[in-house]
């Protein structure tokens, strides 16, 4: 198993899917640098290294939530967003959408949550079925009913934000 | 005439589909208005998503410094003995506790009476009991005391206007520093208690150390902040949060 070149290829997905599922950069570093340690004790053939990891880190995550009934940085898990003071109005609005992004992540479900995200980051349906923990044959319509969710909710979001 | 399942078109957008199953679904779609139009829709439900996614999320480099971090994480040792001696000298150290603990006048025996059966014990040596007109800060305008087995509460009274920090620190011992004058202000001391009251107004900053395992911090008469383990829990009004720190609202 070559390592570093695990490391190069799937650290920046792992950390950016972490990233979206907890809304916490530094605890995506933290899970993502504790996932990579714990694969450097595994020989696992290449294609199911992915899988693996991902699998850990989901839990890691799961396990992370379990222990804490509240974060020391904001409630939610997430680093709160900075209104830029000055800034051109198409970067405030990417600013607002990022956090309006995070907001209806935070208020999916768990599992779907997870199949958006890992569907997002290229996994194939039998990958997600073995991390988020259903069956195969259900994720493509799990999948479709989380888009559609995902979707509904953030255009229901913006139009409560947008001026009267 | 039955139309394809929406998993199935999103297993088919998805390219996830047997080569069986996909000419199937592909032949029917052709001819097929309402499945078209389900198509698109989702279609346009997973481009919009990946929209919405793509600005969510930093995508990092995989560099050299992260992987050295990995790989020094990885060294660590997560048992400094065999989990058997570990065990042996948990048993040992905890036996050697009863045994102290049925000694009359011996300090463990002391604590158990004066904290958890509460009888009246006289303070044991080296408690602090500050005299009602002159307390006695111990260093840097502050007051500190040692955690008892790792617990440590402060109790605070506080003035009107007064701001309270609480911070983690690395030092070993939990303190309360004020910014004002000291006349007025009030401490007592015992084991792993520490009680301020009459402090000014101005900030006050309570520091615990981060190898307390149990911590709280009590301001007038409720919790504001608790510390168990590695977990904190701020049930008080707290203004901001950063880092190892906690800002709360004025008070009074």
């Amino acid at each position: 198993m070559d390592f570093d070149g695990l490391f190069q290829r799937l650290y920046p997905s792992l950390y950016r899917y972490l990233h979206r599922l907890t809304g916490d950069p530094d605890a995506a570093e933290d899970i993502a640098q504790e996932s990579f340690v714990r694969l450097l004790k595994q020989r696992l053939p290449d294609d199911e290294v992915r899988p693996w990891l991902f699998t850990v880190a989901t839990n890691l995550v799961r396990d992370r939530a379990r222990k804490a009934e509240r974060r020391q940085r904001l409630l939610t898990g997430a680093a709160p967003l900075v209104k830029p003071a000055a800034l051109p109005d198409e970067d405030v609005e990417r600013s607002e959408r990022i956090q309006r992004v995070r907001i209806v992540l935070e208020r999916m479900s768990d599992r779907d949550r997870k199949l958006l995200l890992m569907r997002e980051e290229g996994f194939k349906y039998d990958e997600i079925a073995q991390v988020v923990g259903v069956a195969p044959a259900s994720v493509g319509t799990l999948v479709a009913r989380a888009l559609r969710r995902f979707v509904e909710m953030f255009e229901r979001e913006e139009a409560v934000d947008e001026p009267r | 005439m039955s139309h394809v399942e929406e998993g199935t078109i999103q297993a088919w957008i998805d390219g996830e589909l047997g080569d069986s199953d996909l000419s199937a679904v592909e032949s029917h779609a052709a001819s097929c208005a309402v499945c078209q139009a389900e198509v698109r829709s989702l279609h346009e439900l997973s481009a919009r998503s990946s929209d919405l996614l793509a600005d969510y999320g930093d995508l990092p480099i995989a560099d050299f410094g992260t992987l050295g971090q990995i790989r020094k994480r990885a060294r660590r040792p997560r048992h400094l003995l065999p989990v058997s001696l570990a065990r042996a000298a948990m048993l040992l150290f905890a036996f050697a506790g009863l045994v102290a603990a049925t000694i009359p006048g011996s300090p463990l025996r002391r604590w158990i009476e004066g904290t958890v059966l509460d009888r009246s014990v006289e303070p044991a040596p080296g408690v602090v009991e500050s005299p009602v007109a002159t307390p006695q800060p111990t260093r840097r305008g502050g007051v500190f005391v040692r955690p008892e087995r790792g617990e440590v509460t402060i109790r605070l009274n506080v003035a009107a206007s007064s701001e309270l920090m609480v911070r983690l620190v690395d030092g070993a011992e939990a303190g309360v520093v004020w910014s004002g004058p000291d006349a007025g202000v009030h401490t007592r001391q015992t084991a792993g208690l520490l009680e301020v009251s009459g402090l000014p107004g101005g900030l006050v900053t309570v520091t615990i150390p981060k190898s307390a395992i149990q911590a709280r911090v009590e301001v007038g008469g409720q919790v504001w902040w608790v510390k168990s383990g590695s977990d904190v829990r701020i049930p008080g009004p707290a203004r901001d949060e950063r880092g190892d720190e906690v800002v709360f609202q004025p008070v009074g």
